[in-house]
């Protein structure tokens, strides 16, 4: 029986679609089956990152609504064997699902596969419901932006609300050469807020860019240092105990701390 | 409306009448309670709302206060008995209930009560506690609170950390400077002196001196 994870965030581009390829595409490499499924319904991207776009027949609506059976509806990776997609659909919008239909699936997939990643739409409306009703752990992605870090701090209350157990935490696009300049929120200053696990720290990587454009997740970059992050991610998911790197864990320097204190900027 | 004192029969009641949990994900919930709520009543009150029916915030507010201002805002906090005097002249709390919250308040959570507000637990940004009487916060206040919403401006504002966004007190607002600013590492406490918010750090016996402050 596998694991039902949502990666979600509240907050709109933070990266939670890259996050989700690039985790289901590590745990891939690493030998375990995943299925990867698009809750962003009416949004539709996840297959575009991956590079499945002009393989999609039917979609998740099709399969709660009955039309199609999970397994048709399933797109095989075209890099990994036990890599498959659950696209959303792109013509209905988010009411089309219910979390009960959302709890079904996910409940039917897990049979199936090691990893269940569910990527959630952004907002805490019917699409995020949708997409955490089936997850039984979920994963917060979040910026070292204010902004981002106050919709992180939303959603874990939402999660918490839901009597999930305490979400996981994600920084992406970490820079720490901002952060060495006490120009960005720094590690400690978001675990401060937010009070959760962190599993894993995203630096800010050209490469995604990319990758995402070709519709070839970073993870499988050997050169890539956010591809090795979400390697990383991938092993800890797996309940390996991998320290995290501490040039991503940067917690700023004495300086650029005493900068702040200041007010300098 | 919820009887006088809640007994377990009630209790009992009120969770068969909600159903399966979750009934209330998401929701917002508000206790008018006709008589005295005593705090044990409420802590059942919100282990069933909140710890089985997922509810995000249960408000309480005065039955009379309801009938006068229908929920909006703060007008819905009733006022609060004036502060009775000690015999050793320190001044009582401005109602006799206190409301703890065992939890820390994230983004879009609410507390609302008409009496004291104690949280063992951060007050995130975007979290907003409103309390008729004072607000003690053991843990950092990086929210908005505003103590003696009913416009008591003796109340008080007191945390471990105090960075708040906003703090109100009485009908006084004060709010964090802009840009960067110092962050002393101690408990302090805010309140009105003479129309103006002030905060300084939190001393033993503040309670006494205060209490002089106001007879002079």
């Amino acid at each position: 029986m596998g694991e039902v994870i949502v990666i979600t965030s509240g907050k709109g581009g933070v990266g939670k679609t890259t996050t989700s390829a690039n985790l289901g595409a590590a745990l891939a490499a690493q030998g375990r089956s995943v299925v990867l499924v698009d809750a962003d319904i009416g949004l539709r991207n996840l297959d575009v990152v991956m590079g499945l776009e002009n393989r999609i027949v039917y979609d998740l609506v099709d399969v709660v609504e009955g039309y199609a059976r999970v397994r048709q509806a399933l797109i095989r990776d075209k890099r990994f064997e036990n890599l498959c997609l659950l696209p959303a659909a792109q013509t209905k919008d988010k009411t089309a699902v219910s979390p009960d239909q959302m709890r079904a699936l996910c409940h039917e997939l897990r049979e199936e596969f090691d990893f269940v990643l569910v990527d959630s739409p952004a907002g805490i409306e019917q699409g995020f419901r949708n997409a955490i009703a089936g997850a039984e752990q979920a994963l917060v992605v979040a910026t070292p932006e204010v902004s981002s870090v106050r919709d992180a701090d939303r959603i874990i209350g939402l999660l918490e609300a839901e009597r999930m157990p305490p979400p996981r935490l994600i920084i992406n696009r970490m820079r720490a050469s901002m952060v060495r300049r006490g120009d960005m929120m720094d590690i400690s200053d978001i675990i401060d807020i937010l009070a959760i696990e962190l599993i894993g720290v995203v630096p800010e990587d050209e490469a995604i860019v990319v990758s995402t454009n070709r519709g070839e997740p970073a993870a499988l970059l050997p050169s890539s240092r956010a591809g090795a992050a979400y390697r990383d991610i991938a092993r800890r998911l797996r309940g390996e105990s991998v320290p995290i790197a501490a040039s991503a864990a940067q917690e700023g320097s004495l300086f650029g701390r005493l900068r702040r204190l200041l007010g300098a900027r | 409306m919820l009887p006088d004192g809640v007994g377990a029969d009630a209790l009992a009641e009120l969770g068969r009448r909600l159903g399966t949990p979750p009934a209330l994900a998401g929701a917002t919930v508000t206790l008018v309670p006709a008589g005295a709520l005593r705090v044990n009543d409420l802590g059942a009150l919100e282990n069933l709302l909140i710890g089985r029916h997922s509810a995000v915030c249960v408000e309480v507010v005065r039955a009379a206060a309801v009938d006068a201002g229908a929920g909006r805002g703060t007008g819905a906090l009733a006022a609060p008995e004036a502060r009775a005097r000690q015999g050793d002249g320190r001044a009582a709390p401005a109602t006799g209930d206190s409301l703890l919250v065992r939890r820390t308040l994230r983004s879009g959570q609410r507390i609302r009560f008409a009496g004291n507000v104690v949280v063992l637990g951060d007050v995130n940004p975007g979290a907003e506690i409103v309390a008729g009487g004072d607000i003690v916060v053991m843990g950092t206040l990086r929210g908005v609170a505003h103590a003696g919403a009913a416009g008591d401006a003796d109340a008080i504002v007191a945390a471990f950390r105090l960075q708040p966004t906003q703090i109100r007190v009485g009908g006084v607002i004060g709010r964090s400077p802009d840009g960067a600013y110092e962050r002393p590492e101690i408990p302090e406490i805010a309140r009105v002196r003479e129309g103006v918010l002030v905060v300084e750090r939190l001393q033993p016996g503040f309670g006494e001196i205060a209490a002089g402050d106001r007879q002079a």
